[in-house]
């Protein structure tokens, strides 16, 4: 065996060993989703641990909010004409509290310590700053420290609700392990979507390394045109696989902690900071 | 150049590229023992590429940037990503509230093995997803291109050497290219796995076998270098000796780095639980004073016994 085989059964082993890692890597999401989805089984009514959906009719907080996610954000200015750019910081959530309608029973919620799940579609409405808010940060946002800036994300009357806890005589408290959570999202359809998202992934993986290895030492010439080919897909593997991994597990971060980021181009209508 | 013993690093990056060269022209070079010293040496030019970007080599900025190139093509990536991977956001073991982005907890398996070996495929995009928003902030356009220029020259380089002649830059230039870049990624999780990086003392664990300090131009003394950057690797052992040595806690100074990866990646199944390695450094004692206060401590409860 010429040393020039060996080296190529070894990048050929390390391959395979960074999809199988990979793999492995976002399986641990999945299993993590997989017991957030038993942990918050849907309850028939508010009656018990588990999950139920309803309606905000009433909630406690500043402008009748019932809870609010906050994220904080670092502002500077981008090497674009007069751009922002935001990079998140530190997360936090207030449960207010209200009152919520449960099918035919309402459930009343106080304030106390909870996880805020807010909806991708609102947090992104919430992202561009008004134009006075822009104006005003566009100026801190050149120096080196930036700006700061909070992107609240509320849930509010008429807003549907999923809360999942204990439900007793009418009354939503945390469940036996301590877990609260007010969400804008289905927890269990959520976490579903991104399990497929991780078996998605893990499919890509196997079958992206098996037709690059096919190709390498399959059929064809030794060292020949098809080779060289299986090699090309193996080396777009190696290279790419490992951002679509960090991808995957950035996806599969709790809606509450999932990165925003986000950029915005100055709102019309105002002036041009200096 | 700045000063004389860093004729040593240039010497490094020298001989890396010339073995690349040797393997790549000369056939009889295409063995083991000269593909052993390539990775040898390319692993070696990722510590001077550490070194320069702390304290450039030349007083030529003409000459620094040829060095960039040169040590980005040697490992396959625009070595000026270091600017905000490495000297602001490890050294401050953070990003503005979010983790360093080689913080070794982006490893998250339980069988220990696994991490390092997965280690680099996930702080490397991170690495530069956060480089590539960090080179946008306004006044970063000299980063930018110099980035650009990096990545041009280190991947257009390899693209043609690999159409040149395929399989022999497959095998004998992109695995030295690799092994440099991966171990120079995988460094992070070995000397901050297990520390406690907001310790004053206790943040990094040091190499501190002779052998490897003069083979690696001193860069086993982690804790000072992350707390005088620009000290130059020559005065780093002395620094060390009378800075860290006393003050941190014994368990992060290690003899060898190769019985340490043994021990900890091969013999050791699982992830080991962390030890309170700073509890010291907070009580007011000096570590060693305080392994010894338990000690004796224990001698006098046994001997009462």
């Amino acid at each position: 065996m010429s040393f020039q085989l060996f080296l190529a059964g070894f990048l050929l082993f390390s391959v395979w060993i960074v999809a199988l890692l990979s793999a492995a890597d976002v399986l641990i999401d999945f299993r993590r989703l997989g017991a957030l989805r038993r942990r918050w089984t849907p309850l028939s009514s508010a009656d018990g641990t588990g999950l139920v959906v309803g309606t905000i009719v009433e909630g406690k907080g500043p402008d009748g909010v019932f809870a609010v996610h906050h994220l904080e954000q670092r502002v500077r200015a981008l090497d674009r004409p007069n751009t922002l750019g935001f990079w998140d910081r530190t997360r936090a959530a207030e449960l207010f509290g209200g009152t919520v309608s449960v099918g035919s029973t309402s459930v009343k919620v106080d304030a106390q310590p909870a996880q805020v799940w807010p909806s991708d579609e609102r947090q992104a409405q919430a992202l561009p700053l008004p134009a006075t808010q822009f104006a005003a940060l566009a100026g801190d946002a050149q120096k080196a420290a930036g700006a700061l800036r909070r992107l609240d994300t509320p849930l509010k009357a008429q807003d549907t609700v999923y809360l999942a806890g204990t439900f007793r005589n009418g009354v939503l408290g945390p469940a036996p392990d301590g877990g609260l959570l007010v969400s804008a999202v289905d927890p269990n359809g959520w976490a579903s979507a991104r399990q497929n998202l991780c078996l998605g992934f893990v499919a890509l993986a196997f079958g992206w390394a098996s037709l690059g290895t096919a190709l390498a030492v399959g059929a064809g010439e030794p060292w020949g045109l098809v080779s060289k080919l299986g090699a090309v897909v193996l080396i777009a593997l190696f290279l790419g696989l490992t951002p679509l991994c960090v991808k995957v597990r950035n996806a599969c971060k709790t809606p509450d902690e999932r990165d925003v980021g986000g950029t915005q181009a100055q709102p019309t209508g105002l002036p041009h900071p200096a | 150049m700045r000063r004389l013993a860093d004729l040593r690093q240039l010497a490094v990056v020298a001989i890396y590229l010339c073995l690349l060269g040797a393997m790549f022209f000369v056939p009889a070079a295409r063995n083991p023992v000269v593909l052993l010293l390539a990775m040898l040496f390319g692993w070696l030019s990722m510590l001077v590429n550490h070194n320069v970007m702390h304290l450039a080599l030349f007083d030529s900025k003409a000459a620094n940037t040829a060095l960039r190139l040169a040590l980005s093509f040697g490992a396959m990536f625009p070595v000026s990503s270091l600017i905000p991977a490495h000297n602001i956001i490890h050294h401050h073991f953070g990003e503005d509230g979010l983790p360093d982005w080689a913080d070794p907890k982006h490893a998250r398996f339980k069988w220990n093995l696994a991490n390092i070996l997965h280690f680099p495929n996930v702080i490397g995009p991170i690495t530069f997803d956060g480089t590539s928003r960090w080179g946008q902030v306004k006044g970063r356009a000299p980063f930018r291109a110099a980035y650009g220029m990096e990545s041009a020259f280190a991947f257009g380089l390899t693209g043609a050497l690999l159409l040149w002649d395929f399989w022999t830059t497959l095998c004998f230039i992109m695995i030295p290219q690799l092994f440099s870049a991966r171990s120079f990624l995988r460094i992070n999780i070995i000397q901050h796995e297990g520390t406690d990086t907001t310790s004053r003392y206790n943040h990094s664990r040091n190499f501190v076998g002779t052998f490897t300090n003069w083979l690696w131009m001193n860069g086993g003394y982690h804790t000072i270098h992350h707390d005088h950057p620009t000290l130059h690797w020559t005065e780093l052992k002395a620094a060390h000796e009378q800075e860290v040595a006393p003050k941190m806690h014994p368990s992060l100074a290690e003899k060898s780095f190769g019985w340490y990866l043994i021990r900890t990646y091969l013999l050791t199944l699982w992830r080991p639980a962390p030890i309170d390695v700073a509890a010291a450094e907070r009580g007011g004692a000096a570590p060693q004073q305080a392994v010894a206060q338990e000690l004796h401590s224990n001698s006098t409860a046994a001997a009462a016994v």
